[in-house]
């Protein structure tokens, strides 16, 4: 047994040291100090985060290559660590506000989830991602459900359990299939296993199921149906992590098994993905034309944009691997850029439904009268997801677009461009609300200093990524997976 | 982010030679655009409310566009300024880049915007004084202004893009200022609707022409054409998609239906985008690309003959509107299709002249219907007439107008309108080269004559029942305050001489150093054609006297029968759009995503219902199973 290398997992034990120490402390909490939970939770992400930047530049792998930090995962769990900071900034006055006394168990099921997704981002086994995927997950359905007197956060949590559940077992029938073929459980030795092997229709088969599951966590059609649901119910802090980071962690999860395991499987799955991403993207920016509730709004854009990530997925089948890294960072790219923006907007939600707790999208009339900065910032983020220069969004959608250009699938392209102008429709229309339409009630919401924080942070990656688009070519093209 | 753009900084060898104002010509569109920050911003703040700033800059942009324009024609047409930074390099062969391309093309359209743009915030003073949303009006204008300059210089398609679909939402957004009223906003989305229509084919048309020539850079396009790297069938499929857009920006049929409506906006917004400038994107756009289109004889028969057809479709629908505005809309529709036609048969040049001369006396007619409108607070001519008396100066700025649309000489109209038609005829003669087939230029000159007799006609009847006969209308009008007139005389005198700039056979005339598609060659007056030009105008103006000097209790064209019924239900074509087009498409969509009750299949999927949720999760495993044994 080969010794652990403890700095390699230093972060996720911090991590774990926090959760354990928030659910310990919230039992000694008197009931006005709960607040203190939030102080803490950050206290650890941000020990974790000091942790992670020892390790920049690295390259370790431990557990007997179940763990590898490279520059990918090392990207992706800044990332994490960076929307956990968002989340619990947004997440402080919201439970202050409604759920004032179980603050301990929501942050203490919030940091194992995004512990999970820590390990996803290293996990290069198929029992670890397993592990993983769940650990994003189980929290989740919990987090989901935590307005426990309202019934539509039970339903919400319900349902959100009941079809993960069945897509955890598809995609665990997949992964058996896998083992049973390759002999291994480890994504490179599966990889070398199925390139020797050739054309089956086993490995196609199982190489579905894997992806069905994952597009279940990524919230791809037709395995989204959940989302709009679940996002409504939940609590908004919990709908923006559940678009952002179980999102993006089902992603991380998804390259790698994609470039790694069957990275010379491609042509079996590549045409497959370019379709799912077109339907993906396409319902999700018509159903989103239709809705009046802002939760649902959002959460069919990001349905729609996650069409966009998978794009350069259907772009690689038979490329070389030139094309093939394009591919990977312009999805990469599209996820982080994707993150600050949705996180912001969902931040914005959380402010307004201070005052007005339904949510609707007929709330954000006239808010450029009440709170001019929110109005404003809003703005910034809905014209980013609408991909309008000189926005990060836009250099994010133009990544994406080059990738397709350049595979030679010049007609993914063009439907992501047609689909860009619908989504330009409704996120213009709440736009046109805030600033056109005059407020029912003028008097301002009143935004505490956390949230503005949270805000202020998307605002500046959203904007100074936008300005400064080489900012990409210093990490995405870099972040690259061992062994591709 | 100047910073970042001008470390990228490549490729401005000519920039120097060409001196500091053309080498610097990207601060005209960067004006008004700095201008809208400061309104948005501070623009309550100041004593005019916004208004002095936008003002200021495009009178800014205007004197930089004179001056550019002047040196480049003291200098002999001057060379092809292009210059570029490029934002963002990418991949192998895309990056964006801001750029510019500044020929003879660019900088006859700068003064057009710019000139327009000024009179119309002047005249807009006066106009929209006490208007709820005063400031944010301004703002939209310089983003339209802004907007429509960046279209104008870009040197890549996908800065054009931009340009193009920022002046599509200025439209929506001037056309809807006042949404409290419904027909208003409803206009706002028909244009809106209808102009993307066109744009779809537009974009698909970028891409083409992208997946041939690997660059969207404009100039890089027009060489790998010139150079015959491109084939046929591509250049074809790529002209005729891109020409979809200018059908729907320049309101040709069948996509001209949004345009009347459009008039929904404020008088100023008409005049300034409905009339004088962004409806003349879509002619832009064919002229920018002219060796595109030249490439492809068919493409240019489409446009000539589409530019035919419209041209006599709208002047007849503007015989029979009582609505002032709705006049000069359909007269604009069908000018603007002079402006295609003349490009469809080759003649590139006169096609931009008409667009210059055009420019100056729409806006002037429009703004004369504006100033009509303030005084009698109707649009229509039924509660007119008379108004000689009480609004001298607009009356007399109007006729010039009027006359200068009619194409009698020498006003500016006539020399425009007669520099097409005398090339139609000859390339009909076939006495010069044409791209296109000749017949098609026939069919140019014989449609472009009678049209020329209806325009005359239908702009006599519009003198006569605003202006002559009694007062018919309610109050006492009274003449517009001199913030308004002004910029009536401005424009009056412009439609009195900009014609005399393509003097027939003058060597350094129009044609010389604009240079649509690189081609320089002087027009040839032809005596005979003049004659039957004039004579046709006169013809139209004394039949629209005949009819309505004394102003007939029943419209005399009510003769026409069942054809005037026609007219005023503008072929129905909006009754068939609506119910042949629109509403099954949009019952259809509602029925599939479930916004009316009794379901539909998006709704029924997503009915909260979790066992068709798991039912629909292995529907899609199933469907990758097809997908990824198919493919």
């Amino acid at each position: 047994m080969p010794a652990i290398d403890y700095h390699a997992v230093a972060p996720e034990l911090i991590l774990s040291g926090a959760l354990i120490a928030v659910l310990c402390v919230d039992l000694f909490l008197p009931e006005k100090r709960k607040a203190w939970n939030s102080t803490l939770t950050a206290l650890g992400v941000l020990g974790a985060l000091g942790a992670l930047f020892t390790l920049v530049g690295e390259r370790r792998t431990t557990f007997g290559g179940m763990f590898v930090l490279d520059s990918f995962s090392l990207l992706f769990k800044f990332l994490f660590l960076a929307v956990a900071v968002v989340v619990v900034l947004m997440s402080a006055d919201y439970l202050n506000d409604s759920l004032r006394s179980s603050q301990g168990e929501f942050y203490f099921l919030l940091l194992s989830s995004f512990l999970g997704a820590m390990l996803m981002a290293s996990a290069r086994d198929l029992l670890m991602l397993f592990v993983a995927l769940e650990m994003v997950s189980v929290p989740a359905f919990l987090l989901a459900g935590f307005r426990k007197t309202d019934p539509r956060s039970t339903e919400a949590a319900l349902k959100f359990f009941l079809i993960g559940v069945l897509s955890s077992a598809v995609m665990l029938f997949g992964m058996s299939l896998i083992y049973g073929v390759a002999q291994s459980t480890n994504l490179a030795e599966i990889g070398a296993a199925l390139k020797a092997r050739g054309d089956d229709p086993l490995v196609t088969a199982s190489i579905m199921l894997i992806l069905a599951g994952f597009g279940f966590k990524v919230s791809a059609v037709p395995f989204h149906f959940w989302a709009p649901d679940t996002y409504e119910g939940a609590p908004v802090p919990v709908a923006a992590f559940l678009s952002v980071a179980s999102k993006a962690a089902g992603f991380a999860g998804l390259l790698q098994v994609a470039f790694l395991a069957f990275g010379g499987q491609t042509t079996a799955w590549g045409p497959g993905l370019a379709i799912l991403s077109v339907a993906t993207m396409t319902i999700g920016n018509v159903v989103a034309l239709t809705q009046t509730n802002i939760v649902r709004l959002l959460a069919y854009s990001s349905i729609a944009h996650a069409g966009y990530m998978l794009m350069p997925l259907g772009v690689v089948a038979g490329q070389g691997a030139a094309i093939q890294r394009q591919a990977f960072a312009a999805s990469l790219t599209y996820i982080l850029v994707y993150s600050f923006m949705n996180l912001g907007a969902f931040a914005v939600v959380v402010a307004v439904g201070r005052k007005r707790p339904w949510n609707l999208i007929s709330d954000y009339e006239g808010l450029s009268e009440r709170e001019p900065g929110l109005a404003l910032a809003m703005l910034f983020f809905l014209l980013s997801l609408a991909g309008i220069p000189p926005l990060a969004g836009f250099w994010a959608k133009f990544l994406v677009f080059g990738a397709a250009i350049d595979s030679g699938t010049a007609w993914l392209a063009a439907v992501m461009v047609l689909n860009s102008v619908v989504g330009l429709y409704y996120y213009l229309s709440v736009g046109a609300k805030m600033y056109l339409r005059p407020a029912e009630d003028p008097s301002p919401i009143g935004v505490p200093v956390p949230l503005v924080v949270a805000i202020a942070v998307a605002l500046i990656v959203v904007v100074a990524v936008g300005v400064f688009p080489d900012f990409f070519n210093h990490f995405a093209p870099g972040a690259t997976l061992i062994a591709l | 982010m100047v910073a970042v753009l001008l470390a990228h900084e490549e490729a401005h060898a000519t920039a120097q030679a060409a001196g500091f104002f053309a080498g610097n010509a990207w601060l005209i569109p960067a004006l008004p655009f700095v201008a809208v920050g400061v309104i948005v911003f501070f623009g309550k703040r100041f004593r005019g409310k916004g208004a002095e700033v936008g003002i200021a800059a495009t009178s800014i942009s205007w004197l930089l566009s004179v001056i550019i324009l002047v040196t480049r024609y003291v200098g002999g047409g001057g060379p092809v300024v292009l210059r570029s930074v490029r934002w963002f390099p990418l991949g192998r062969d895309l990056g964006l880049g801001l750029g510019m391309r500044l020929d003879g093309l660019t900088s006859i359209m700068f003064v057009v915007v710019t000139t327009v743009s000024l009179l119309v915030q002047i005249y807009s003073l006066g106009y929209m004084h006490g208007d709820r949303r005063y400031t944010w009006y301004y703002a939209a204008l310089n983003i339209f202004t802004g907007s429509m300059l960046n279209l104008v210089i870009a040197d890549n398609l996908m800065q054009l893009l931009i340009g193009w679909e920022l002046v599509g939402i200025c439209s929506y957004l001037l056309i809807g200022h006042w949404w409290e009223e419904k027909p208003n906003s409803d206009a706002a989305i028909k244009a809106f609707i209808t102009t993307k229509t066109g744009d779809i084919p537009f974009l698909i048309g970028v891409f083409v022409l992208f997946a041939a020539a690997r660059t969207f850079n404009i100039t890089e396009i027009i060489h790998q054409v010139e150079d015959g790297n491109l084939s046929h069938v591509t250049l074809t499929a790529a002209a005729i998609l891109l020409f979809g857009g200018a059908i729907g920006k320049s309101a040709q049929f069948p996509l001209h239906v949004w345009l009347p409506d459009a008039m929904a906006g404020p008088t100023p917004v008409s005049a300034l985008i409905h009339a004088a400038t962004m409806v003349t994107a879509g002619v832009f756009l064919v002229a920018r690309l002219f060796p595109v289109f030249e490439a492809s004889p068919q493409a240019l028969n489409e446009v000539a003959l589409i530019g035919a057809f419209t041209m006599l479709l709208a002047a007849l629908l503007a015989m029979v509107q009582d609505d002032i505005k709705r006049v000069l809309a359909y007269s604009t529709v069908s000018q603007l299709a002079y402006m295609m036609a003349a490009l469809g048969v080759g003649a590139g040049n006169a096609g931009i002249f008409h667009l210059f001369t055009h420019a100056w006396f729409k806006a002037l007619l429009f703004l004369g219907a504006g100033s009509v409108i303030h005084a009698v607070h109707s649009n229509n001519m039924s509660e007119m007439g008379g108004l000689r008396k009480f609004m001298p100066h607009t009356y007399r700025t109007f006729l010039i107008g009027s006359v200068a649309l009619a194409g009698i000489p020498p006003l500016a109209g006539f020399w425009s309108k007669d520099e097409i038609l005398t090339e139609a005829f000859r390339v009909g003669a076939r006495t010069i080269p044409a791209h296109g087939s000749p017949v098609v230029g026939s069919i140019v000159y014989g449609v472009g004559i009678v049209t020329a007799f209806l325009t005359a006609f239908y702009m006599s009847r519009a003198v006569h029942l605003t202006f002559q006969g009694e007062y018919r209308g309610h109050g006492r009008p009274h003449e517009s305050p001199a913030t308004m007139t002004g910029p009536l005389w401005v424009l009056a005198g412009l439609s009195l001489v900009a014609g005399f700039a393509g003097f027939p056979g003058w060597q350094k005339g129009f044609g010389a150093w604009v240079g649509v598609g690189g081609e320089t060659r002087v027009p040839e007056a032809h005596l005979l054609l003049i004659a039957v030009s004039v004579v046709v105008a006169l013809a139209g103006i004394g039949l629209g006297r005949a009819l309505y000097a004394r102003v007939p209790a029943r419209d005399p064209l009510l003769r026409l029968g069942w054809f005037h019924t026609l007219l005023v239900n503008k072929y129905y074509l909006d009754e068939f759009y609506m119910r042949g087009i629109v509403r099954p498409i949009r019952d259809r969509v509602s029925a599939a995503i479930g916004t009316r009750k009794g379901g539909g299949i998006l709704r029924y999927l997503q009915s909260g219902d979790v066992q068709r949720y798991a039912a629909a999760l292995f529907a899609g495993v199933a469907i990758l199973a097809f997908l990824f044994t198919k493919f």
